[in-house]
């Protein structure tokens, strides 16, 4: 893996959103969404991003393919800086950087045919002549799994986990290189979402695809995933490859969210670390480190002093006090 | 009154009008429930869970009408009860906790009126006792700053406390039976491992009996004590939690637990169930329900309707392979 150059590098990324003003001439205040978030993901690899509802992790994918632009940092992809800019935007990042969405309901347009969904990032791209995109269009469902009568038909003549290749499909027409995957199963049942898995896997290989792959599931990022990192509350604290992080998970929000995965083992007798309370308002996020109000191991310096993000052993980061 | 099986379904029909006649959304449900019985239901979207428990608590919408059979709840029949009765009883003995905490409460009325209205209603209590009686059930649920939040809104709370708030106030008549429809389902690991603690401590403490809908196999498994498992309107599958997970007989159960994406399937393919659950319209005919995705299928499985068998005491499955299992 030491050879293989990094596709993308993420420094310091932060998207602030402008909260509302309750009082007139109050001083203006920002929901720090994603506040400088840094990390690099290698080719042809998975990285998982994990955290609760709220965390930022949406945001994060948005903010790196430019669907929303970023408050400030920097997006390094294939040693282009892609942060700034329109024209970059255009030749470069919405031709190689694509999104799966999570609801297969909702993003799917009800009154166009399959075959029109699909055309439509060919056609925005000026790519091909019709010929060329209707032969694109039937590899693409091929690909996918179905045959090409189904450009005929319309989204709701087609299941959850139809829909939800279709969207895949839609991603992969422009043969990106990096797909920011958001939640692409949550939405699906367990029985569709092993497919839907399956799927992703084989075409990572076939087009030598990059993912992030955003997710609330654990046992499914585990299964995925090269690697993961953890949000909470706008900030990474901690990143690792997948077996390393989830054999020895060392912050203790990391630890408490292995420990809540159901199990279906039985005689299940492990050690559950059960957190109190909810996850802070971004808006108001609480002093030093952002966890500690929920930590059971929390220190006096924790509510003081922020940790810094370190790395403690090769390419495991993280962000504690705990850790020297 | 037995006590063994407090609540009873038996063989139980629910249709829905449509235009061109009527369709079949449960055939032959049959389950007990003991009492302090933690007991899960699990399958997919669409098999019918939801809608069981609705018809227990006399929720159906207009449209739906139960066909056939009976529901027993401690000697009465509740299916032929009317309004009046029903609703005596449906918030007091028996009371549920849905999906979506961001839905079911109402938006306009702040927390204390929702739950001491359902305390007052129900116990015929002054409303000072009502009060008391709130903030006491909010902080058994978890919620400390109970006199506060009295006064808030539902929107000024989280997910995870909303649940809570919906928690305590199905448990403020002390029900005997709590149906809870995929409480946890839009709730974070961290917050779900909570209320899944709360709902075992409640149901220790008061002896409280839970029906626990969920399309999550292993929030079942941490939680029950026994398993239904349904497809297609028919539950297919009932054992002890840990039984149907040692010996699954149903290949629909099997194929739900292979797909499920466990560490030590890691770099394999996974196992999915091929098709989809059949639409209420395409269940005819006297085939398995299962039999055209079932890997297993043999020809009398597009035939004849498989029976139910027993395999051992309380572990039961409708399938043709469970013959040679039978004892």
């Amino acid at each position: 893996m030491e050879n293989i150059k990094n596709l993308l590098e993420v420094k310091n990324l932060k998207k602030y959103f402008p909260a509302k003003r309750k009082k007139i001439r109050e001083k203006k205040r920002y929901v720090k969404a994603v506040d400088g978030i840094s990390f690099t993901i290698k080719e042809g690899e998975t990285l998982g991003l994990v955290g609760e509802s709220g965390c930022g992790k949406s945001t994060a994918g948005q903010a790196l393919i430019r669907l929303i632009e970023p408050t400030s940092g920097e997006i390094i992809f294939n040693d282009k800086n892609i942060t700034y800019g329109k024209k970059i935007l255009k030749d470069l990042v919405r031709k190689e950087m694509q999104i799966i969405f999570q609801d297969p309901y909702s993003t799917l347009n009800p009154r166009k045919k399959i075959g029109w969904t699909l055309r439509e990032p060919l056609v925005i791209n000026k790519v091909g002549t019709l010929k060329e995109q209707n032969k694109k269009i039937d590899e693409m469902l091929d690909v996918v799994g179905f045959d090409s009568t189904y450009r005929k038909r319309y989204p709701h003549e087609l299941s959850g986990g139809q829909r939800q290749r279709i969207g895949i499909a839609r991603a992969l027409m422009l043969n990106p290189q990096f797909i920011v995957a958001d939640e692409p199963v949550s939405a699906l049942d367990v029985s569709v979402q092993s497919q839907v898995l399956n799927l992703m896997k084989d075409l990572q290989t076939k087009f030598d695809l990059t993912y992030l792959f955003i997710s609330h599931d654990l046992n499914v990022v585990e299964y995925l995933s090269d690697r993961v990192a953890v949000m909470y509350l706008g900030k990474i604290i901690e990143i690792s490859d997948v077996d390393e992080i989830y054999r020895k998970p060392l912050h203790p929000y990391t630890q408490s969210l292995l420990s809540s995965i159901p199990s279906t083992k039985v005689d299940n007798e492990k050690e559950r670390i059960i957190l109190e309370g909810d996850v802070p308002s971004p808006l108001n996020p609480p002093s030093g480190c952002s966890f500690h109000p929920r930590c059971p191991q929390a220190m006096d310096i924790c509510s003081k002093k922020e940790p810094i993000y370190r790395e403690i052993s090769k390419d495991h980061k993280v962000s504690c006090h705990l850790y020297k | 009154m037995e006590k063994e099986k407090f609540l009873e379904l038996n063989d139980l029909y629910l249709e829905f009008k449509v235009d061109k006649g009527s369709l079949k959304a449960l055939e032959g449900i049959s389950f007990y429930m003991k009492k302090g019985e933690i007991l899960g239901l699990v399958g997919e979207s669409g098999c019918g869970k939801s809608i069981t428990a609705l018809s227990i608590v006399g929720l159906l919408p207009n449209t739906a009408k139960i066909s056939k059979g009976e529901i027993w709840f401690k000697g009465e029949t509740l299916q032929n009860m009317k309004e009046e009765n029903l609703r005596k009883i449906r918030g007091k003995e028996i009371s549920m906790i849905f999906q979506e905490p961001m839905t079911s409460l109402n938006p306009v009325l702040n927390i204390g009126e929702q739950v001491m209205e359902h305390a007052m209603l129900h116990l015929d209590i002054s409303r000072s006792e009502a009060r008391k009686l709130a903030i006491e059930m909010l902080k058994s649920v978890g919620l400390s700053r109970a006199e506060e939040l009295l006064k808030e809104y539902p929107h000024q709370l989280s997910g995870g406390m909303k649940q809570r708030v919906m928690i305590a106030l199905a448990l403020i008549c002390r029900p005997e039976l709590i149906i809870a429809d995929e409480p946890t389902t839009a709730l974070d690991v961290t917050i779900q491992a909570q209320i899944l603690d709360l709902l075992k401590k409640i149901n220790k403490e008061f002896e409280t009996s839970i029906l626990f809908i969920s399309h999550d196999l292993g929030v079942i498994n941490e939680l029950c004590d026994r398993v239904l498992v349904m497809y297609a309107g028919e539950i297919v599958e009932s054992a002890k939690v840990k039984d149907l997970f040692i010996n699954p007989i149903h290949p629909y159960t099997i194929g739900l637990m292979d797909s499920i994406p466990a560490p030590e399937k890691k770099g394999k393919e996974l196992y999915f169930i091929p098709g989809r659950i059949p639409g209420l319209e395409e269940r005819k005919g006297d085939s398995c329900r299962f039999s055209p995705r079932c890997p297993k299928a043999q020809d009398i499985c597009f035939k004849e309707h498989p029976k139910v068998y027993d395999v051992t005491g309380e572990h039961k499955a409708m399938c043709i392979l469970a013959e040679k299992e039978e004892s």
